[in-house]
């Protein structure tokens, strides 16, 4: 039986080398690897983390909802495909982003663009899911994040802060995994609020709250004692956490009121922007690991429309842009690699209602600072966007470029509480290419 | 106590920000002064209150009738058949697994689980107290039957249908998610049959304000294949979705049996061309844009009047188109293009009759009592909602291949569901009636990867409407008093047949619609329940979903994006609130329920009893016991807020066990 996507691209011998692999259960995302047909296999990464990563924070950028790799990095001119988007040139010449991206385009030499992302999964849970965890989503267990798997390879890089942060980001983050509950991240639901409910009403003094807490201690005894699970002792996880985060100095760097009104501006004022922004403030404060998400790529209908494409990229391009160009000023980009990824591309070919549905088959992300060598593109796709056609990168090899520059083991194996095996970005090998 | 001077038909619930806050918490810790300090207080603050201005009363208060359908108190003794009859195939199980079933539940935790399962919140004082002073055998049945015939139960089963549906405030640009919010929820109050209730949805056709149920294909208007996908997964509990793109890659199916089932609604239309000739020809909304122009001074290029314009457009229809694969088509079977006749995914086929659209025969085959997975994934739904997992697990994820954990068990929910006409009450009726709900739930760590064997529920944190619903009920005289805004409200505006519509009219309902949503209604409906800003009513009449930065979403509602979203996982966001929010805070305000039956009673001892009672719905352990008396006497009054802030502090307020 067939099972997978795009059987007919592969080549007879990919063909072997794919099946052989799926077989021996290596690996369920092996395809992309296969795809790449890379016969110059990039040099074998490190076992373990006896290397010191470039990147000292991540800023993982998910675009939720599929976005267009048509319209934004892969651009199709003169294909009835490309639709109304035109390209533009970049800081970098022979490269070109969509009309959508012109701050973007100026920073093109800090950016090392990914056209060949491929995966087999059309839906956007499972895609989002496979996305942060290089895994599929299945129901027997949950895998963890990147941002979850430095904290605990890596430990704390901030004593008090919290080291793991999603700003907009959706209820089913797969968030720490099996791992310890310590390491999910940190919701911030709104930046422009901030954390919430970090000051205890005026009544309230240290002293008080530390009495109301052992309270909590005592009553609480009997219950934890009777059911000791995970869910549970998360809780008492979460609110340690929160205790000292309620107590720490360094809370400010969630304030974004800190900054000047131009600042603000700059990233742009919706919530994509300002979570830039606060994601800006939290590297300063040397967190770790920072999820900023932006929903809304889902355009099925009138993707042309002002509401849709041109609103979303417009906003992407102004805080991304923001972004990379503030890091820069604070010489803080060389240590902080930031990424963009969506869960799939979108379909090359309008469909009958002038959107574009799901296309898994490739899409673009890319990567910028923290040790990357910009101004490239990584593989290209067909002529008509459909499929990649030379150097196919599968989300796991995606992630282990990421896990690479943090500097995590990508061959070690790490065993969940049924005692399943598990690596960081499962089996992907990192693009060695881009890794300056 | 400040009252208002506007005094509606409601009974106040007395919050306003205008009133000085009185804490319990905010009293120095001074010892011995007990309620006479409250009484003071009270006085001093009923002296500095001036003389009320006469004000002109504020507007009548809309409101829907709340009819809701009870269960036959005839049917008890077959329903503990039934029940009994669960139970056996369950302990079979224990035998053949060598599992120990876990002891029965106190009266005090069969209570509590018992009101948050079927009405989302935990009992009031009074309610737990009621409770346990009853001895006769058939107390327990008795509770279930009363609560499911409350409104609470719709309220509760309102939250868990819009987390699956997906509902939302708003369908499509221009189309308002309320009438079809409020469809679920009648559908619910009045226990329409699960059949009849999805076939209807299925079938809808028409606008939104005359036939609120098409909102349900409205909410995938521009995705015809991803609708489909939904609908598979929701109510047949299969997941088809991968084969939209290619075969399945762990399931049996193919991309052309993906295209067959959506060929059934394919033909399926959310919307009418505005140049439609029922119109009149010509483009309708621009027509009536350009007149519009001359009626109003203030015209703004036509965006105020989309929700009357476009919003009009988009009525369900049928107008068969056919559905063909796709260009990139690469399997053997069919040619890329080929056009799909619709085809059903099991046996035995839709019978599309002679006339009638495709999808009408799709509902029918769909909803069918012969379907083999529509009434069996009601069933596993349902017997999730009481026991933590499905027989079936994930409950949206069956395949051929698929073994419940205990299969003669599924066959005979699944019978039950169709014996019972998918009457939803009377199948949780069935299994809230066995002694495996009524067992504790199970105290060690759950394994995912094993089968469970049901020794009881599995320990589950409050969903985020539960969680959120239950302070509610901590704080408020009559939590359950406050009803959103009725669709009607704004759909009687809405509704405007643009063949005949004249700008003038759409000019004059604009002014309407703009009066009857203004503030000064809002505030009528509001201002009571407001408190810090935040709207004290129960989850089910919020908006849907809201807003990120809410108690709610932090606890975790679904964003409404997906099916089934929602989160009940802890972050550190919660413990803040917890700590610190305003709803923590709120219970130790002098105008709180909490803080009101607490002083009802009498003695430290007595109030510590109370406190237990109304936060954990037990009483206190002498270890705990002694401990909160302590707190009391070393701060006085600030000792009872500590205590209160401790108890809805614990894990065991949070977990239901």
């Amino acid at each position: 039986m067939l099972t997978n996507f795009y059987d007919q691209m592969l080549s007879r011998r990919n063909m072997i080398e794919y099946a052989a692999q799926t077989m021996l259960g290596v690996s369920v995302l092996p395809l992309a690897s296969a795809l790449g047909a890379d016969e110059k296999k990039p040099a074998a990464a490190p076992s373990k983390a006896t290397r010191k990563g470039t990147a000292k924070h991540v800023i993982f950028l998910c675009m939720a909802g599929g976005m267009t790799h048509l319209d934004t990095f892969d651009l199709k001119p003169g294909h009835p495909n490309q639709g109304e988007t035109k390209g533009i040139a970049t800081s970098v010449s022979g490269m070109q982003f969509g009309e959508t991206l012109p701050e973007l385009s100026k920073l093109a030499n800090h950016m090392a663009v990914v056209r060949t992302l491929t995966t087999q999964t059309g839906d956007h849970e499972g895609g989002k899911y496979l996305l942060r965890t290089s895994y599929k989503e299945i129901a027997s267990i949950r895998h963890p994040t990147l941002g979850a798997w430095g904290l605990k390879i890596l430990g704390r890089q901030n004593a008090t802060l919290p080291d793991n942060v999603l700003v907009n980001g959706d209820q089913r983050h797969p968030g720490a995994g099996f791992l310890e509950p310590a390491f999910t991240p940190v919701p911030v639901a709104d930046p422009n609020a901030g954390l919430q409910n970090t000051v205890a009403p005026k009544y309230v003094t240290g002293d008080s709250f530390a009495k109301r807490m052992e309270l909590v201690g005592k009553f609480d005894s009997a219950f934890r004692k009777k059911y000791p699970q995970k869910q549970v002792d998360a809780y008492s996880e979460f609110y340690r956490q929160a205790d000292q985060l309620m107590h720490s100095e360094e809370l400010k760097a969630f304030d974004l009121n800190q900054e000047k009104a131009e600042i603000r501006d700059r990233y742009g004022r919706d919530r994509f922007g300002q979570g830039c922004l606060l994601a800006r403030r939290l590297v300063e404060h040397d967190v770790r690991f920072i999820e900023v998400m932006l929903d809304g790529w889902d355009m099925h209908v009138d993707i042309y429309q002002n509401d849709k494409l041109p609103t979303r990229a417009g906003i992407l391009d102004k805080a991304v842009a923001a972004l990379i160009s503030d890091l820069k000023e604070k010489n803080l980009l060389n240590q902080t690699l930031i990424v963009l990824g969506t869960e799939f591309g979108r379909s090359p070919a309008l469909n009958q209602n002038g959107g574009r549905d799901h296309h898994p088959g490739v899409f673009s992300g890319f990567f910028a600072g923290g040790g990357i060598k910009g101004g490239q593109f990584y593989g290209t796709s067909d002529k008509e966007g459909f499929r990649p056609d030379k150097d196919g990168v599968a989300i796991a090899d995606f992630n282990a470029t990421i896990a690479y520059a943090m500097g995590l083991p990508l061959q070690e194996e790490f065993f969940s509480k049924s005692g399943r095996p598990f690596k960081v970005a499962h089996d992907g090998k990192p693009l060695m290419k881009l890794l300056g | 106590m400040m009252r208002m001077a506007c005094a509606s038909r409601r009974v106040l619930v007395g919050f306003s920000l205008a009133v000085s806050l009185l804490l319990i918490g905010a009293s120095l810790p001074t010892v011995g002064l007990q309620s006479e300090l409250f009484a003071q207080n009270r006085q001093g603050q009923g002296k500095k209150k001036k003389p009320n201005k006469p004000v002109e009363p504020p507007p009548p208060v809309p409101e829907r009738k709340v009819v809701v359908t009870k269960v036959d108190p005839d049917t008890r003794v077959k329903v503990k058949s039934s029940a009994a009859h669960i139970d056996s195939l369950i302990e079979k199980n224990y035998t053949k697994y060598k599992v120990t079933p876990n002891a029965p539940l106190t009266d005090e935790q069969f209570v509590r689980r018992v009101y948050v399962t079927i009405t989302g919140r935990i009992p009031t004082y009074k309610q737990v107290r009621t409770f346990v002073i009853q001895k006769d055998a058939d107390r327990h049945s008795r509770l279930i039957d009363t609560l499911l015939n409350t409104d609470d139960y719709s309220s509760s089963f309102y939250n868990y249908w819009a987390d699956i549906l997906r509902l939302n405030e708003r369908l499509t640009n221009n189309v308002p998610g309320r009438p079809f919010n409020e469809y679920v929820r009648v559908s619910l109050e009045t226990n329409k049959p699960y059949d009849k209730w999805v076939y209807e949805m299925l079938t809808a056709e028409g606008k939104i304000w005359d036939h609120p149920e098409v909102g349900y294909i409205l909410r995938d208007t521009g995705m015809p294949l991803d609708a489909m996908n939904n609908t598979v997964r929701i109510f047949l509990g299969t997941q088809i979705g991968c084969a939209q793109c290619h075969d399945h890659p762990n399931d049996k199916w193919t991309q052309h049996e993906f295209y067959e089932m959506a060929a059934f609604t394919f033909g399926t239309q959310p919307r009418v061309n505005p140049g439609d000739k029922k119109f009149g020809g010509g483009n309708v909304v621009k027509k009536l844009q350009e007149e519009l122009k001359k009626v109003d001074d203030k015209f703004d290029g036509g965006g105020k009047y989309n929700r009357l314009l476009q919003a009009n457009l988009f009525e369900v229809h049928d107008s068969p188109r056919p559905l063909k694969l796709p260009a990139d088509y690469q399997y053997t079977d069919a040619k890329p293009g080929a056009v799909v006749a619709p085809q059903t995914i099991f046996d035995p086929p839709a019978e599309i009759k002679k006339g009638e659209p495709p999808r009408i025969a799709f509902a029918r085959w769909m909803t069918s009592k012969v379907n083999p997975r529509f009434a069996k994934t009601i069933a596993n739904r349902l017997w999730k909602r009481g026991f933590g997992v499905g027989q079936i697990e994930p409950v949206d994820g069956m395949r051929d291949d698929t073994v419940a954990e205990n299969p003669a068990l599924m066959d005979f929910l699944t019978a039950e569901m169709i014996r019972v006409n998918f009457d939803m009450k009377e199948y949780l009726r069935i299994i809230l009636n066995t002694k495996t709900f009524q067992r504790q739930a199970s105290s060690a760590e759950i394994n995912l990867a094993e089968p469970y064997h049901f020794p009881g529920p599995i320990l589950r944190r409050m969903t985020a409407e539960q969680a959120w619903d239950s302070f509610i009920t901590l704080a408020v005289h009559k939590p359950d008093e406050y009803q959103i805004e009725p669709a009607k409200v704004q759909t009687q505006f809405l509704n405007v047949n643009l063949a005949t519509a004249t700008a003038q009219e759409v000019f004059e309902r604009d002014k309407q619609l703009r009066e009857a949503t203004s503030g000064k209604m809002r505030e009528a409906r509001n201002k009571n329940y407001t408190y810090k800003g935040l709207l004290l009513v129960r989850a089910s009449e919020l908006p849907q979903p809201v807003p990120p930065s809410h108690f709610l979403r932090q606890f975790g509602q679904s964003d409404r994006e997906s099916i089934e979203a929602s989160s009940t996982e802890g972050s550190v966001p919660q413990a803040l609130q917890m700590f610190n929010g305003a709803i923590t805070h709120m219970l130790l305000e002098e105008k709180s329920l909490m803080y009101e039956t607490v002083m009802a009673a009498k003695t430290p001892e007595d109030r510590v009893d109370v406190i237990f009672q109304t936060i954990l719905s037990r009483k206190s352990i002498p270890e705990e016991r002694q401990a909160a008396l302590a707190e009391i006497k070393q701060h006085g009054n600030a000792g009872y807020g500590n205590v209160i802030w401790a108890l809805v502090n614990t894990h065991e307020y949070l977990f239901i066990q």
